[in-house]
């Protein structure tokens, strides 16, 4: 090797010969040419230039591991597809979804369900998505009416589709009622009024409080709590977990909010994702046991910093 | 094809969004995020269509089956049409900010900030105006009069209402948590109580629990909240970006597709 930064050839075959070469960054912007391929020069500037505009390096440990973490979770969902069965820890709170299904259906009263208040981007919403997808179907089969009330258009038009995939997959397309998944406002509050009003006069046997939620989270279990329902909630804002941990019979905190749909549907490609997860929660696990133990012992040896430090600023952001 | 496309147009949208975190060229940062911003919104625009056209069909239903409380029906869409209207009315006023040494860049006429429209008189209330009058932001803002007070005299107090019933809410929802039934609801009261009691200066009243100059209960308090209470939020949020990585991952797959209906 030449200079540092350099690409040169050196000792190869090919020295000296004028080669074409191109370079391309994922910025769309190319560079490209001919010139001698032990130039050091050209290729330090196309190198230089690359590194400049195509990657950011203060970045690097973050794509490291997302690439080892996705590709943990990919092989685990391989595995899956190959037959392989895996173990899923109970989750109280998604056990009794059978359960608050059944009950609504013995009552002859609606299920409400609501997925919170963020957009379809939010991937606490499109986890509840999946949730609804499950409940959805298991309500197609017991002939119980499913009420959705949506903040956003566009998570509306997404859950109608799912939930008549849902009455389709269970084999009674016939009983889906598209005006059941409906429009309310797209406002916080007045979204959690109408939601609120809608308890008090239809008295649902079941609430189901899945997604993405603010405050309006204790408003709406309050309200359900007070109709005698049976109420199961699920969100990943820390903040409202309490809340609804309070108001609810159920609560699914965080992380089981995603594991939710895996866990109702049995299918393996799901679960193989969550083994995925768990053992990338077990990588960080260790990772922070490994920290812990390197900065405890160096600051109780008076050790030189530089000594545990290396290890600390991999994961800096 | 049908399945098909939008499944790679996902994909290949998530795997470029993932890349702009990673790649700094300005032409990324800048115009493919703001790109993607614009389609955003113009997603959005159809989405509101399509939510005007829920919300008329499924009051419009109420209100023909003649159902228990059809008449907030009519509220709901008669309010919905007028509010609509107001936003939609020509008459707008422009505001130049130019006096408030914020610099316009388009607004040639200056007009006063208050108004007398065809709605009677208006003051300026907004935050936009407000925070643009104070900093160097460059305004040029149509104001909608009769828009601007629905929305600052009826909706904002209206929800502000709404939040304020909070307090109520979490007194009961704080009486059925604390009454003590096992040893953890004991163990929740009494941290609870810890907890008030470290929040209040309670060391004016009571001298004795003085340790320091500082009050023990704010002491205990900073303990849990810093420890256990840290330890356990740390331990949720590792697990919800744990999900949300694996979520977005079966997602860029195609393994789940609930923007399709389902999955895979």
């Amino acid at each position: 090797m030449g200079n540092p930064g350099c690409f040169s050839w050196a000792g190869g075959k090919n020295r000296g010969k004028m080669v074409s070469y191109w370079a391309a960054s994922a910025t769309g912007l190319m560079a490209a040419g001919r010139m001698k391929r032990d130039d050091p020069m050209n290729w330090q500037s196309i190198l230089t230039w690359i590194w400049a505009n195509a990657f950011d390096p203060t970045k690097a440990n973050v794509l490291v591991a997302l690439v080892l973490l996705g590709a943990l979770i990919l092989y685990f969902i391989h595995h899956a597809r190959r037959g392989r069965q895996l173990y899923v820890r109970p989750i109280a709170g998604l056990q009794s979804v059978h359960d608050a299904i059944g009950r609504a259906t013995e009552l002859g009263k609606p299920i409400l369900y609501v997925s919170g208040i963020g957009g379809e981007g939010d991937v606490a919403t499109i986890a509840s998505m999946n949730i609804l997808g499950c409940i959805a179907e298991k309500v197609a089969d017991y002939d119980t009416e499913l009420r959705v009330p949506c903040i956003s258009p566009i998570v509306m038009t997404i859950e109608q589709e799912l939930v008549k995939q849902g009455y389709t997959r269970a084999g009674r397309p016939e009983n889906y009622r598209e005006d059941n998944i409906f429009f309310v406002s797209d406002d916080q509050f007045a979204y959690a009024t109408a939601v609120s009003a809608m308890m008090i006069r239809e008295k649902p046997a079941a609430n189901f409080f899945m997604g993405s939620f603010a405050a309006e989270s204790l408003l709406l279990a309050e309200t359900g709590s007070s109709t005698g329902a049976i109420q199961i909630a699920g969100t990943d804002q820390a903040t409202q977990i309490p809340f609804f941990i309070v108001a609810c019979d159920y609560t699914i905190i965080g992380e089981e909010l995603y594991a939710a749909g895996a866990y109702l549907s049995r299918e393996p490609l799901l679960l193989g994702s969550l083994k995925g997860q768990d053992i990338t929660k077990l990588v960080i696990m260790v990772a922070m046991a490994t920290g812990i133990v390197l900065v405890t012992v160096g600051t109780v040896c008076n050790a030189d910093p530089r000594w545990y430090n290396w290890f600390v600023t991999l994961f800096a952001v | 094809m049908k399945s098909g496309l939008p499944r790679y147009i996902c994909g290949i949208c998530g795997v470029l969004m993932l890349l702009q975190f990673f790649i700094p060229a300005k032409f990324v940062q800048e115009t493919v995020v703001e790109w993607v911003a614009n389609s955003i919104m113009i997603v959005g625009c159809f989405g509101l269509a399509i939510g005007l056209a829920s919300l008329i069909h499924s009051h419009g239903t109420r209100i023909r089956r003649k159902t228990p409380g059809w008449g907030f029906s009519v509220v709901t869409l008669a309010t919905a049409a007028i509010v609509a209207f107001v936003g939609l009315v020509p008459r707008s006023v422009t505001f130049d900010q130019a006096d408030k040494g914020v610099v316009a860049h388009t607004v040639t006429t200056r007009v006063d900030r208050i108004e007398y429209t065809v709605f009677g008189y208006q003051p300026e209330t907004s935050n936009l105006v407000a925070s643009a009058a104070t900093g160097n932001m460059p305004v040029q803002r149509t104001s909608k009069p009769l828009f601007d007070w629905a929305y600052n005299y009826m909706l904002y107090p209206l929800g502000g209402t709404t939040f304020a019933l909070l307090a109520f809410y979490i007194m009961t929802a704080a009486y059925r948590a604390m009454r003590v039934k096992s040893w953890e609801a004991g163990l929740l009261l009494s941290s609870a109580l810890v907890v008030l009691l470290g929040q209040i200066p309670v060391e004016e009243f009571l001298p004795w629990v003085r340790i320091h100059g500082i009050s023990v209960f704010e002491r205990l308090k900073e303990l849990i909240m810093n420890f256990p209470n840290m330890a356990s939020q740390r331990g949720i949020l590792i697990g919800v970006a744990l999900g949300a990585l694996a979520t977005s991952v079966k997602i860029i797959a195609g393994i789940e597709r609930p923007y399709m209906g389902g999955r895979s």
